[in-house]
């Protein structure tokens, strides 16, 4: 049943590796589509409580779009680095369709085409402030913005993100605190509106 | 932002991470030079990595690895390769499906092979093998290579057809730890057995350099044979690549493979994993086996924040506290202890190996104190009065007095400073109340010996954490002082170790000089100051260490001078000056080698007679009977003084000088019938008759005053063989009736005295050596003797 998708992205990468930019263009959708189900499944077994593991969505991925005895090693470096992009913005899509059925009228209520907001730790951020931070990172130092794709998005491990990125693991490690250090500020840095007629006061 | 620009910050933010933050503010001077905005950039993204905590380091996967964070039911999505029982894995033929998780499923697999029928459990991992497979070629070795009764083998691995890894291991039909004991309804001593072999096994793995990781009681199979087997041992570092790198990947470990209700607080933070992680998690497991509970309240549904501050937040309440109340009391005490003990937060306070905790379990099964428990006087007093119930008894009294001590101290006192409390309230108990009660008993020296060395180990420990704190300084220096004068104080009942209690009186005045420095003018500090300068200084005086006698004796004048001065109505004060003069004296006639030698020391302890009788006339003991050693040794130098010119009015003034001092010796005794006098009453005859003989040629009444005073002093010395100032004394007294009969004509019956005298001087010298007096003591008894023979 995947072995047509499974030899179109395998072919596809191939292509893309070689230098064919217009590769990407057809596999980016394959890739979004592929994780976009995949979630919404594992989501739709686990109810709306689930914690996406984005990891194995990653994986499994991988394992069903691309054909393991053609791949050649590169090949799993690219398919990372686009089924990273691509879990982000399946996460970030979700949540900001969650954040408008919230701002609705109407009961939240789930529609089983409805993928629910993955939960966050409390510690991270807002997914939809990262995203744009993520962006603006993007626009400076697009290897940390990858980089933070690979590691928070698709759970990459550091030696996994490193070996995608082709750097070394002390490298990427140095660039994660980076990101990391870059982004907070970003996030938790932004002037507090105050509160208009407080109690009181 | 400029390209350019943020390359610069960039690398200049990489490069002061890597210094020390204690070097860091250098190098970012340097770095950074006049470039005020490069150094707000940078410093703002130190500040941010520094309060960052674990921003981002959770990833939004939370990839638990496991079946547990996703829940029991966790329908997780299953790989479509897994989704049926393949038939065949490798080389091995599948039988059944053991069970499945998150993370994959597991088989029981035979070989393929008809000559070698083994039955093995395979796991497969639902997880790309790409990084696994690598790890798993360096690990498998030393995997494999761990062989013990204890741990589940593991045998080989591979990748199936659809690109999983997998895992052969040695298949263990068994029931999990938890279950089994509740199935067999084992008791808390079973129970403990059981858990000690499964600390025997994660030893050996630690000795292996292995950790386990993910310990929990799913990994614990116990078999129809009652033995327990541990699973996946390593297994947990093959699944995590990143596990296998240095420390900086393992900080950064992100995907983490935990059991959150198992898993200890390094574990759930990120931090680096040790083999005291497996210590905390063999704790959780022995908390579950004892009381059906977890220490915690985590459950997989929680976000890894949730689980993060229940695990290294919560307390875990007392094993006892969560049973019912017929097991209540097993648990309670050492069971607590050691199981949180296990379940310290910090690494570092655990069990350093699974074969401390082992062997502390062992200790409770025995009913031995345990390690577990906060070093505590009433704590090992207590277990070893349950051990010895009947040996206890005679000893129960001094115990008693050293558990009041350590409560009430340590109930004031925050708990980091109970231990401080503990040892001092023992250091004092011992060196107070047990070395006095030993000294009652016959032939206690060793033992007294014994207690004293003890003790001061237990000082010498303290000393180290007083610190600044006034109270316990002092309190630590009136320990030594003790410890000083029961080893060696001069003119004392003591051990005759003058070494010892040189060493601890200048311990003593080292904590009460910094003291002195940091709060002048305290009574509190220059009180004890003095009389330890004084002890001290006697000691020198008794080695013929002159010069430093008399450089401690004049620091002890100068402080009791300023006392005097300040407090002018303290009598104690005036007689502590008067006493210090008095002892400089001491020292200078034991240095004179000449009259005019002498004739200084007289002038000192005439000063020092002045000055308390300055004081005014005080009606207390203290006073009266310092008054009285005023105008002994005043008589003692005079006397010397006489025998040196041959000037009989020395003598003349030295016998007025001790009857003034026996006078005033017998009105005390007779106002304190209470009090045992009989050894100043001893001295004072000892001394009257002596001069009797010189001032008056009155030999009846010398030899009157020395048998009385010889029958005080030998009864004083058989009560007390210990004593060897009793036997001094009784020496000093035959001395002075040799002397006397020699001088009066008898030399045989002088000669006798003085060879007994010598023998007792001999006898003492041997014990302690340090003491140069009794050496100087046998010389002048032999030249005596000598003379006399030679006469005769």
């Amino acid at each position: 049943m995947t072995a047509p998708l499974n030899s179109d992205v395998t072919g596809l990468l191939a292509s893309w590796a070689d230098g064919d930019r217009h590769a990407l263009d057809q596999l980016m959708p394959l890739v979004y589509e592929e994780l976009r189900r995949l979630a919404h499944r594992e989501l739709r077994h686990e109810g709306p409580e689930a914690t996406l593991v984005t990891t194995a969505l990653v994986h499994e991925a991988y394992l069903r779009l691309v054909d393991q005895k053609r791949t050649r090693v590169e090949t799993r470096a690219h398919f990372l680095n686009i089924a990273a992009q691509m879990m982000r913005r399946v996460v970030v899509d979700t949540a900001r369709k969650r954040r408008a059925g919230k701002r609705g009228a109407g009961a939240p209520r789930l529609s089983l085409d409805d993928v629910p907001e993955p939960r966050i730790d409390p510690n991270n951020p807002d997914l939809i402030d990262l995203d744009e931070a993520l962006s603006k990172l993007e626009a400076f130092d697009s290897k940390l913005s990858r980089l933070v794709e690979l590691r928070f998005f698709a759970g990459l491990t550091l030696e996994e993100a490193a070996e995608t990125l082709g750097t070394s693991t002390t490298a990427a490690w140095r660039d994660w605190n980076t990101a990391r250090a870059w982004l907070y500020n970003e996030l938790h840095e932004r002037p507090v509106t105050p509160k208009p007629g407080g109690e009181g006061g | 932002m400029d390209a350019a620009r943020w390359e610069r910050i960039k690398s200049v933010f990489q490069e002061a991470f890597e210094h020390e933050p204690a070097g860091r503010a250098r190098f970012l001077d340097a770095a950074c030079g006049g470039d005020a905005d490069l150094r707000a950039s940078v410093d703002r993204l130190l500040e941010a990595h520094a309060s960052a905590g674990a921003f981002l380091d959770e990833s939004l996967k939370s990839d638990s690895g496991d079946a547990s964070r996703l829940g029991e039911g966790a329908r997780a999505a299953e790989s479509v390769a897994l989704q049926e029982t393949p038939t065949r894995i490798g080389q091995y033929r599948v039988i059944r499906e053991l069970g499945r998780g998150g993370m994959g499923a597991v088989y029981l697999a035979e070989r393929d092979d008809p000559g070698l029928r083994k039955t093995v459990a395979i796991k497969v991992v639902r997880r790309d093998s790409h990084f696994m497979l690598r790890r798993f070629r360096t690990e498998s070795q030393i995997l494999s290579g761990l062989e013990h009764p204890g741990i589940a083998r593991l045998y080989d691995g591979g990748t199936t057809d659809e690109g999983l890894p997998f895992f052969v291991m040695e298949y263990v039909a068994g029931e999990n730890i938890v279950a089994y004991c509740d199935a067999h309804h084992l008791s808390i001593a079973d129970r403990l057995r059981l858990f000690r072999r499964v600390c025997d096994a994660v030893q050996f793995a630690h000795q292996s350099f292995i950790v386990h990781r993910d310990l929990k009681p799913s990994n614990i199979l116990v078999t129809a044979d009652a033995e327990p087997k541990l699973l996946d041992f390593g297994i947990a570092k093959l699944l995590n690549p990143e596990l296998a790198g240095g420390p900086v990947e393992e900080t950064m470990e992100m995907t983490r493979l935990l059991t959150p209700q198992y898993a200890s607080p390094e574990h759930v933070r990120g931090q680096p994993v040790t083999t005291a992680s497996d210590v905390y998690s063999l704790g959780v497991i022995l908390y579950e086996l004892l009381t059906g509970a977890r220490p915690y309240r985590v459950t997989s549904a929680q976000s890894a924040a949730e689980i993060e501050r229940a695990v290294c937040e919560t307390d875990a309440p007392l094993p006892s506290s969560v049973v019912p109340a017929n097991v209540r009391r097993a648990l309670r005490g050492d069971l607590d202890n050691i199981v949180l003990k296990a379940l310290r937060k910090a690494p570092s306070e655990r069990y350093a190996t699974a074969a401390e905790l082992a062997e502390d379990i062992r200790r409770q099964l025995e009913g031995y104190p345990v390690q577990a428990q906060p070093d505590r006087v009433t704590y090992r007093a207590s277990k070893f009065v349950r051990r010895h119930r009947a040996a206890v008894i005679a000893v129960s009294t001094i115990l008693v007095a050293v558990l009041a001590g350590t409560l009430s101290t340590a109930r004031q006192l925050r708990r980091a400073e109970r231990r401080f409390a503990d040892v001092r309230s023992l250091a004092h108990s011992v060196l107070f109340d047990v070395y006095d009660s030993l000294s009652t008993l016959p032939n206690s020296l060793p033992t007294r010996r014994l207690v004293v060395s003890r003790a001061q180990e237990y000082l010498d420990s303290l000393a180290g954490e007083a610190g600044n704190d006034s109270v316990l300084v002092r309190d630590l220096a009136a320990s030594y002082m003790r410890l000083g004068d029961v080893r060696g104080r001069p003119y004392a009942a003591n051990l005759g170790d003058t070494a010892g209690a040189r060493d601890s009186y200048q311990k003593a005045i080292a904590l009460l000089e910094q003291e002195d420095a940091r709060r002048p003018n305290d009574p509190a500090v220059q009180e004890p100051l003095c009389e330890v300068y004084m002890n001290l200084g006697r000691i020198f005086s008794r080695e013929f260490k002159f010069e430093a006698a008399i450089e401690l004796l004049n620091k002890a004048i100068g402080v009791a001078d300023r006392l005097a001065a300040r407090f002018a109505s303290e009598p104690r004060y005036i007689e502590e000056l008067a006493r210090a003069t008095m002892y400089l004296g001491s020292a200078q006639a034991n240095r004179a080698g000449s009259v005019d030698g002498l004739q200084t020391a007289v002038a000192t302890y005439r000063r020092a007679l002045a000055l308390q009788l300055a004081g005014g006339d005080h009606p207390e003991e203290f006073w009266q009977r310092a008054l009285s050693w005023k105008y002994f040794y005043l008589g003692y130098a005079l006397l010397a003084v006489g025998d040196y010119t041959g000037d009989a009015s020395y003598y003349r003034e030295a016998l007025d000088n001790d009857l003034k001092g026996s006078a005033i010796r017998r009105r005390v005794a007779e106002a304190h019938p209470d009090h045992d006098y009989r050894r100043d009453i001893a001295d004072a005859l000892v001394s009257t008759g002596g001069c009797r003989w010189k001032a008056e040629q009155d030999l009846a009444g010398a030899m009157r005053d020395f048998r009385e005073a010889l029958a005080i002093l030998q009864a004083l010395s058989e009560a007390d063989t210990t004593n060897l100032e009793a036997r001094r004394d009784v020496a000093g007294v035959y001395q002075g009736i040799g002397a006397t009969l020699g001088e009066a004509g008898r030399r045989g019956e002088g000669v006798e005295a003085l060879r007994k005298a010598l023998a007792i001087y001999e006898e003492i010298s041997r014990a302690d050596p340090n003491s140069q007096e009794d050496a100087g003591y046998v010389a002048t008894v032999q030249k005596r003797i000598a003379a006399l023979e030679r006469d005769r």
